[in-house]
């Protein structure tokens, strides 16, 4: 699937001949710092954590002013359950470990509610667990070399998982290669049932391209304009996970893609207005500013590495 | 108001009776070319009144018995006197000599040398292909768009950005015609070109304001672009070949005098150019053009009829390989009659079919891959009727019916072999309309156009209907309820009234005052959130979740004309006020969205203005000043606190200047310089994290501006295969009239940004940690351009 790579190039290569994009250090205008909450737990048996922060100007690269003196309570209210979050100063985040309690946080079907009190307001949350599909296999595919692996052949990878039946099923995945979690705003990969979106109903099937193929690592060679590194190479180990999330919170993740996923050039023309991305936070003052958002999910994840076993033609030439 | 208006009419009807009169009409031609023109003036010296030439060329004045001296002129051709014994009805079809070679070069021809000043029409922009030729334009090429937007009111956001806004008007607020068809995407590679090609072109006309009553169906502005006949004496050949594109055009008569055709196509070859490299790299599905066809054929059956038949076909490809790629293109055809039911009503009907496209393919072979196709497509029927009631009104009426068929979304997509549907309803919709309007002489100072215009909408099924709950202003709405319509059953209508009014009140003969009134309501939406207007963005209807857009408007203008109409100039001011603006939820989903309405938001609009024209038509040197001051703004619930925001084209300050230098031989010169206040961005106010990306915070939109935008571009036309020095053209009269055209655009190579962005820096960090942040600014075109093109005619 070298779709993306093509668009990419096409465009790369208009923008070269004509336009032209430079650093700039505009003036902006500021409000009030505010809390942010990074609320996003699994019910995996491993420790949980929940970030609370402070907004900061935008173009401000100093460390994150970190709220360390809040009250951080999350309770599964279907097994009425209450898990205090505690801040680790080591780590800068609240943090909760499922196996103090034996026991995870919940499974599908359970309903969750995060309060936040800090400097006498209270900021609320409420999600539901959902299901989350097995990923089948992981394989490769091997490509010769061409214009844009700068010579060097390689391997292009896909992870297969069938969405179950029921539309609705929203996902995040997360990938990871040799175990550097691909992090970038266009690595980041979410799905409506198995494909992109809501109106766009696409259910009980195997995830399509290019969801299956954004698990790819997409780096630009430093020297070259228009090539890319290999994706993979035979010994190099994939790692997917896929999150189950609300559909909210699919929502937010793909307005975050769209507010942070911005370049210059012609993709200037394309890009929408810069807006806020949503929180399902509510700020018991009204007035009160709050950002980010509160997430549970159940997580499938599976680890594979780039072998005889898992290269294969999908597309026999 | 329905009474004044009838009252009127009949004070016009009432003065035509008690008096036994005659009609003297008749045709004006080009004697090159037998093509008709459109303005001509007719006047008759002895009442020193007359009429203008309508879009076929007809006119038509209605006298009392007698010997007359009737003038017919037109800027740019050998004026015609005849001295005329009217005893009974009298057709005289007039042909007139190009004078373009013995008289001073033109520039801009207005249709008589003082028209701006006497005709009632106001805010409107004629040009015509003689001066379009001689603006320099981005990589050589004529463009008729692009030289619009060097008038008063006209603008764009920046280059790449199809289309223009009109008096702070949206993109999709221009009804754009070709031949009477609507055409819904006006341009090539996205916004560098329009889709006009200008070797087909006759005449262009841009209402933007004071629209006459025929006409409605946008809020900012109607653009009517007549195409050429066809020589119907000789055949012609015209051409260029450019930097981007070659054009080729053949004309000629079928029948001589009677029947004539104009065929013209281009194409760009980009793609051509750069095969050998693509192939080299494997990369031979790579393509980047478009092309167009543009054909036209008339037949004068007799005195009373002609046929013409007319049509257009364009498409832009960006493929990426044999699979992949995105595309999108117009298709139009016209086929109207013109008959005279006697020397004083002519009708004129017309039927129009039109359809718009694009489309995406993705996937490397059957088993995987994203088909995508949206589509609008218009069915039209129009009858028009100019009733030449005496040589003081001139009465028009008639009516339209145009079907839409929108398929904003017909998807395909397969995964591992299986494949889904996920298309969208067609949704259907019918826009009828009548109308009656008179242009009404009241006086030798005074002049009166006055109309009313009865518009109808109904959004016809089959389909889904959504009824959705009212939510927070500002967000997504749910749906309550879904019902299914029958087959045309109407879901929704819409009646409106849209009255029109304007005057001309001349203080002497090189000034007057002109005043106008309009309501114009528009049914059909271009949806288009982003920072350019695109191929992409869908039409959708008026439905009973989205209401019609409507839009008042008032403009003033002072028009005077200096040194025996040498130089012209006009001050012309508006105030625009509109409801029903479509504006966007964050983040709404504007693609595949069966729910699209629910993501959109309504409010209110107000434009206002102050527009400077100054140009000097006659002489070596030519050229004009443009200036406009304006403001426009939106409220809407749920935006900004519902407080005042300007809009995406808000422009305050837009100035144009162009000059032209004829040296009267082989060369002449040309220059423009454009400043413009830069438009209206939004910047954040702070940043949040999430994981290792860092997300603005944005309170209000169009909170700052993006730096001022200025250019010039200078050009220069060399006349070769001219004439020798003894008078007798080179081989045979062959490429008489071929010449070069070098053009540089951009000369000093401003960056001028098209927008301002913001983005975490493009690295991998380790989990946990934080990417950078910085601010861009981005150039579409950060470098001057030269070209050159050649043109050739023979």
């Amino acid at each position: 699937m070298k779709m993306f790579r093509h668009t990419f190039i096409v465009l790369v290569s208009v923008v070269v001949f004509v336009s032209c994009d430079k650093a700039i250090n505009p003036d902006l205008p500021e409000i009030d710092p505010f809390v942010n909450i990074n609320a996003w737990v699994t019910n995996e048996m491993k420790v949980q954590e929940i970030s609370v922060e402070m907004t900061r100007p935008y173009l401000d690269n100093e460390p994150i002013p970190v709220v360390d003196d809040a009250t951080v309570t999350l309770t599964n209210e279907t097994k009425d359950v209450s898990m205090d979050f505690v801040f680790s100063s080591e780590i800068g985040k609240y943090q909760w470990d499922p196996n103090v309690l034996g026991d995870s946080i919940g499974s599908a079907g359970d309903q969750f509610k995060l309060t936040i009190e800090h400097q006498g307001t209270t900021y609320e949350s409420s999600t539901v667990l959902n299901r989350v599909p097995a990923i089948d296999s992981i394989t490769f595919e091997f490509y010769e070399a061409d214009i844009f692996s700068d010579g060097e052949d390689y391997y292009w990878g896909d992870f297969w998982a069938l969405d179950p039946k029921g539309s609705g099923d929203t996902y995040w995945i997360r990938s990871y290669k040799n175990g550097v979690y691909l992090n970038k705003p266009y690595e980041i990969n979410i799905a409506w049932d198995a494909a992109f979106s809501d109106g766009a109903e696409f259910d009980n099937k195997q995830f399509i391209q290019p969801i299956r193929n954004l698990m790819n690592p997409f780096d630009e060679e430093e020297t070259e304009d228009i090539s890319l590194e290999p994706a993979y190479d035979l010994g190099d180990t994939a790692y997917v996970e896929i999150h189950s999330v609300s559909n909210e919170a699919w929502f937010f993740i793909s307005r975050v893609i769209t507010e942070t996923n911005r370049s210059g050039g012609f993709a200037a023309l394309f890009a929408t207005p810069l807006a806020d991305v949503p929180t399902n936070f509510i700020a018991s003052q009204s007035g009160v500013n709050v950002a980010g958002f509160f997430n549970v999910a159940a997580v499938s994840s599976m680890e594979q590495a780039v072998d005889e076993n898992s290269v294969r033609d999908n597309i026999p030439d | 108001m329905k009474n004044l208006f009838t009252a009127l009419l009949l004070l016009g009807a009432l003065s035509s009776i008690g008096q036994e009169k005659h009609t003297l009409s008749g045709y004006v031609k080009d004697a090159s070319n037998g093509e008709t023109l459109i303005g001509a003036t007719v006047l008759v010296r002895e009442i020193s009144s007359g009429n203008i030439t309508n879009v076929y060329g007809f006119y038509s004045l209605t006298l009392p018995p007698g010997d007359y001296t009737v003038k017919y002129s037109y800027v740019g051709y050998e004026t015609i006197e005849k001295a005329i014994s009217l005893t009974s009805n009298q057709r005289i079809d007039v042909e007139m000599q190009d004078a373009s070679e013995q008289l001073e070069a033109v520039v801009v021809s207005a249709r008589a040398a003082d028209a701006n000043v006497s005709q009632v029409e106001m805010s409107t922009n004629e040009m015509d292909m003689k001066t379009i030729e001689k603006i320099p334009a981005f990589l050589g090429e004529v463009d008729v768009i692009k030289s619009l937007q060097l008038l008063p009111g006209v603008a764009t956001v920046g280059e790449g950005a199809s289309g223009f806004n009109v008096r702070g008007g949206s993109v999709g607020q221009n009804l754009v015609l070709l031949d009477e068809a609507p055409v819904y995407n006006s341009s090539h590679m996205f916004g560098f070109f329009s889709v006009f090609n200008p070797d087909a072109v006759k005449d262009v006309k841009l209402y933007k304001g004071g629209v006459p009553a025929q006409y409605g169906g946008r809020l900012a502005s109607i653009l009517d672009v007549r195409m050429k006949e066809g020589n119907n004496k000789n055949y012609e050949v015209n051409g260029g070949i450019g930097t981007i594109f070659s054009r080729f055009a053949v004309e000629g008569p079928i029948k001589k005098n009677k029947a004539s055709f104009i065929v013209a196509g281009r194409r760009s070859y980009i793609d051509v150019l750069a095969r050998p490299f693509l192939k080299a790299n494997d990369l031979d599905g790579v393509g980047l053009y478009f092309y167009d066809f543009t054909a036209k054929a008339n037949y004068n059956i007799n005195e009373k009829n002609r046929i013409y038949i007319s049509g257009y076909f364009g498409r832009d490809v960006f493929a990426f390989d044999e699979r992949q790629g995105f595309g999108w293109g117009n298709e139009t055809a016209t086929l109207r009659w013109n008959h005279l039911f006697s020397d004083r009503l002519f009708s004129n009907t017309t039927m129009v079919v039109s359809n718009y496209d694009y489309g995406f393919h993705f996937g490397q072979n059957a088993d995987d891959e994203f088909i995508w196709d949206s589509d609008v497509y218009a069915y039209n029927f129009k009858q028009q009727f100019s009733w030449f009631i005496n040589t003081n009104n001139e009465v028009s009426f008639g009516g339209e019916a145009l079907f839409y068929r929108f398929l904003p979304a017909e998807v395909e997509g397969s995964s591992a072999g299986e494949r889904q549907d996920f298309s969208l309803d067609t949704r259907k919709g019918l826009e009828t309309s009548l109308y009656l309007g008179n242009e009404q002489r009241v006086t030798s100072q005074l002049t009166l156009q006055y109309g009313l215009r009865f518009s109808n909408f109904s959004y016809l099924g089959a389909g889904t209907v959504y009824h959705f709950n009212d939510t927070t202003a500002g967000s997504r709405r749910t749906v309550v309820s879904e019902t299914q319509a029958d087959k045309l059953e109407t879901i929704k209508s819409y009646n409106n009234l849209e009255p029109r009014f304007g005057f001309n009140y001349q203080l002497n003969q090189s000034t007057s005052v002109k005043g106008s009134y309009q309501r114009m309501v528009q049914y059909v939406h271009l949806i288009s959130n982003t920072a350019a207007t695109l191929p992409t963005d869908v039409w959708v209807p008026s439905t009973n979740n989205l209401k019609p857009q409507k839009g008042h408007q008032v403009a003033f203008g002072v028009f005077k004309n200096f040194f025996d109409n040498k130089i012209e100039a006009s001050i012309e001011t508006y105030y625009k006020f509109n409801h029903n603006q479509v504006e966007y939820i964050d983040g709404a989903e504007v693609l595949i969205n069966p729910t699209l309405e629910a993501d959109l938001i309504s409010g209110v609009g107000r434009a206002y203005g102050l527009e400077f024209f100054a140009k000097k038509a006659k002489g070596a040197f030519t050229g004009w000043v443009s200036y406009t001051l304006a403001k426009t703004e939106l409220k809407v619930e749920g935006v900004n606190n519902q407080t005042w925001y300007p809009t995406r084209f808000d422009q305050t300050h837009n100035l144009k200047i162009t000059g032209n230098y004829d040296l009267r031989g082989k060369w002449s010169f040309s220059t423009n310089f454009t400043y413009i206040t830069g438009t209206p961005t939004t910047l954040p106010v702070q940043k949040q994290t999430w994981g290792e990306v860092s997300i603005p915070v944005v309170v209000n939109r169009h909170n700052s501006r993006i730096p001022d935008y200025h250019r010039l571009d200078v050009s220069a036309t060399l006349q070769t295969g001219a004439t020798r020095r003894n008078g007798k053209a080179r081989w045979g009269g062959l490429m008489e009239d071929s010449y070069w055209v070098f053009t540089v655009y951009n000369l000093y190579g401003r960056e001028n940004p098209f927008a301002i962005y913001f983005s975490p820096e493009d690295v991998r960090v380790t989990e946990g940690a934080l990417a950078g942040t910085s601010a861009r600014q981005t150039s579409i075109l950060g470098t001057w351009v030269p070209a050159v093109s050649y043109n050739f005619k023979f």
